[in-house]
């Protein structure tokens, strides 16, 4: 169960649970990078900062971002006044609870097998 | 006397439903424990036992009770997560199939110019050619042949490497257009320890200008369908993948994986990529040819569809060649344009993906809402292999008001049942590896209304009068994409509203006359 009270952080944790298939990969090393990545290149989205998409990896890491942040500005009126410290204090939370299903607490059996 | 939570979760794993009832009760009789402590044990044990669901029918095989959960408001897969992709039980009659079939019917045998040579007794052969609908523009060379080495007793008394050998030479001197070949071994093949490798080698010596691919995934490899869709995964990969130099067409190049042509599916995908400019370096592996996935180390980004059947070779893509991976559903109208807008943002060309969405939604929205209207509130009970589960529960929600009220996996692993029961609904039940009485008895709980599933179960359903659509297959595809979305609407709809299955419940007989019942007792 998502352990936050926060209501807003609960309202993006169950948009991503709703939509996002990169929170579960297959691997407990390719749902780390993709859920720190995204999270962090949609903080820097909704905060005005141009993320920096240089190589291959990021490039995917933004696609997924950008979009996200499509759908949760349509979403959730509330996230256009939020301030840029608390945007990022918000993505820092969805990111550790999303860390908190797919990884630490994951029980899939599968998620760290070296191999597939 | 209680150590701490995780030897109560543990612990109420392990009970039978009684034991459990009378430790919750100890727990409130235990003088030193505060109110707190108890509480928080009650809520864990809670969250142990509260999905799992023993079937009536599942009474005399207990353990199937982990294979079966009920997802209920304020729980996720921390607390409870299906056992999948683990040996089918005994007692159990389990609907999957074998790892050679995962290996061959569902991703080799799709290629289009490729001979499918599979060594060992001819019913491997029959039972994994025709029984999936995947077209090609390569006469359909993939649909019409496969070939058997057709082993005998004394093949398998004295060994297969002989009659392989021939069967290879003669299956190209029959077919001199056709230079790739796959060859399988089978159960019996791979016990009598027949070296195709080795007879693969040989017959690549002798003849230059064939390349044959082995898989060696009997069908005892693993414990579904699935292990096979990994060994062909990752033996294609060490295997062939950067032996072949695509002509690069465009800017933007991807691999498309995890689609294989289903009723035309890749037909309607590679408009879209036309239309926006991108090449597609390999379909993997809908409607593609041997060497197109042999060159599939030159794409810029792997699209995944099929994160099952093909997550595998996206993954050793990206270890070995750096070749990101995108991960979209290709079902669902809101779906495919989410996925079209990511791969263009990939590329930077936005613009044109804009202009692709518009164009087909105005063409398809307005039929896509006529079935909207009609199917609002419909309930669906989806029994396929396992990624469809995750692709369709939510995109039938939000694009057509359909309620899915029990979804079945055959194959998937527990990363399928992450992305399912994310996605998926409170109320509505979840099998691993379900059996027809298990079928029966969800069908009594949850009363769908259409079953999207397999001709296999599908007959069986039909049986009760509810309508089946081929969710493997599907009825009158394709499915994917905008105007696949609406195939499946139009399946749905006439399949709920054709008097058929109800008029066939109707027992039209004449009544035996009186005096006859008299006289038969």
């Amino acid at each position: 169960m998502i352990k936050t009270s926060n209501e807003k952080v609960k309202q993006l944790y169950d948009y991503v649970q709703e939509r996002c298939l990169w929170q579960f990969f297959s691997r407990a090393w390719d749902r780390e990078a993709n859920i720190k990545n995204i999270t962090r290149m949609a903080g820097e989205i909704l905060t005005g900062t141009e993320p920096d998409v240089k190589t291959p990896m990021d490039k995917q890491f933004f696609a997924d971002a950008k979009w996200m942040v499509a759908d949760l500005k349509q979403r959730f009126d509330w996230i256009a006044a939020e301030p840029p410290e608390s945007i990022v204090r918000l993505m820092s939370e969805l990111k550790d609870e999303l860390l908190d299903l797919a990884v630490t607490h994951s029980t899939n059996s599968e998620l760290n097998w070296s191999f597939y | 006397m209680y150590a701490d939570v995780c030897d109560c979760r543990l612990l109420a794993d392990n009970m039978a439903p009684p034991t459990l009832a009378r430790f919750l009760l100890s727990l409130f009789a235990e003088p030193h424990l505060n109110l707190a402590v108890r509480c928080n044990w009650m809520a864990v044990i809670g969250r142990c036992r509260m999905p799992l669901v023993l079937l009536d029918c599942d009474k005399v095989i207990p353990e199937r009770e982990k294979h079966v959960y009920l997802k209920v408001d304020g729980e996720d897969t921390r607390d409870y997560l299906p056992l999948a992709n683990v040996a089918t039980i005994p007692g159990t009659l389990s609907e999957r199939g074998c790892s050679f079939c995962g290996a061959k019917l569902v991703i080799g045998g799709v290629l289009k110019d490729t001979i499918q040579m599979i060594h060992g007794p001819i019913g491997c052969a029959y039972n994994t050619w025709h029984t999936k609908r995947y077209p090609s523009d390569g006469d359909n060379f993939q649909l019409k042949y496969v070939m058997s080495t057709d082993m005998k007793e004394s093949n398998i008394v004295f060994g297969g490497d002989k009659r392989l050998y021939a069967s290879i030479i003669e299956a190209f001197d029959e077919m001199p257009h056709i230079k790739r070949m796959i060859v399988y071994t089978t159960c019996p093949t791979a016990l009598i320890g027949d070296d195709i490798k080795a007879v693969v080698k040989k017959v690549m010596a002798e003849r230059p200008d064939v390349d044959i691919f082995t898989v060696e995934c009997p069908g005892f490899a693993g414990v579904s369908q699935s292990k096979g869709h990994h060994v062909l995964n990752i033996g294609w990969v060490n295997d062939k993948v950067g032996q072949v130099e695509p002509k690069i067409t465009s800017k933007y190049t991807m691999n498309f994986i995890g689609d294989y042509n289903i009723q035309g599916d890749t037909y309607l995908l590679q408009k879209y990529w036309d239309r926006l400019g991108i090449q597609v370096i390999a379909h993997f592996t809908g409607n593609a040819t041997y060497d197109d996935c042999r060159s599939m180390h030159r794409a810029q980004v792997s699209v995944v569809n099929c994160a099952r059947s093909a997550g595998y070779i996206a993954n050793e893509l990206m270890k070995r060649y750096g070749i990101p991976r995108l991960d979209i559903d290709s079902w669902g109208f809101n779906y495919m344009a989410e996925g079209i807008r990511k791969v263009c943002t990939f590329f930077g060309i936005e613009k044109k993906g804009e202009e692709l969405i518009a164009e087909e939604t105005a063409k398809w929205k307005p039929k896509l809402d006529w079935y909207k209207e009609r199917l609002r509130g419909k309930k669906m009970a989806i029994w396929t292999g396992g990624p469809r589960l995750w692709h369709w529960t939510k995109s039938v929600e939000d694009d057509l008001g359909i309620e899915v009220v029990a979804m079945s996996s055959k194959f998937g692993h527990q990363e399928d049942f992450e992305k399912i029961i994310a996605r998926g609904r409170s109320g509505t039940y979840y099998l691993d590896d379900a059996n027809e009485l298990e079928f029966f008895e969800i069908l009594e709980k949850v009363k769908p209304d259409v079953i999207f599933t397999g001709p296999r179960v599908g007959d069986l359903v039909k049986k009760l009068h509810i309508p089946y659509i081929n969710g493997h297959g599907y009825h009158n595809g394709p499915y994917m994409g905008f105007e696949g979305f609406v195939n499946l609407a139009r399946d749905f709809y006439n399949a709920t509203s054709n008097p058929l299955l109800k008029l066939a419940a109707t027992d039209i007989r004449e009544p035996e006359p009186k005096e006859k019942l008299e006289a038969a007792e």
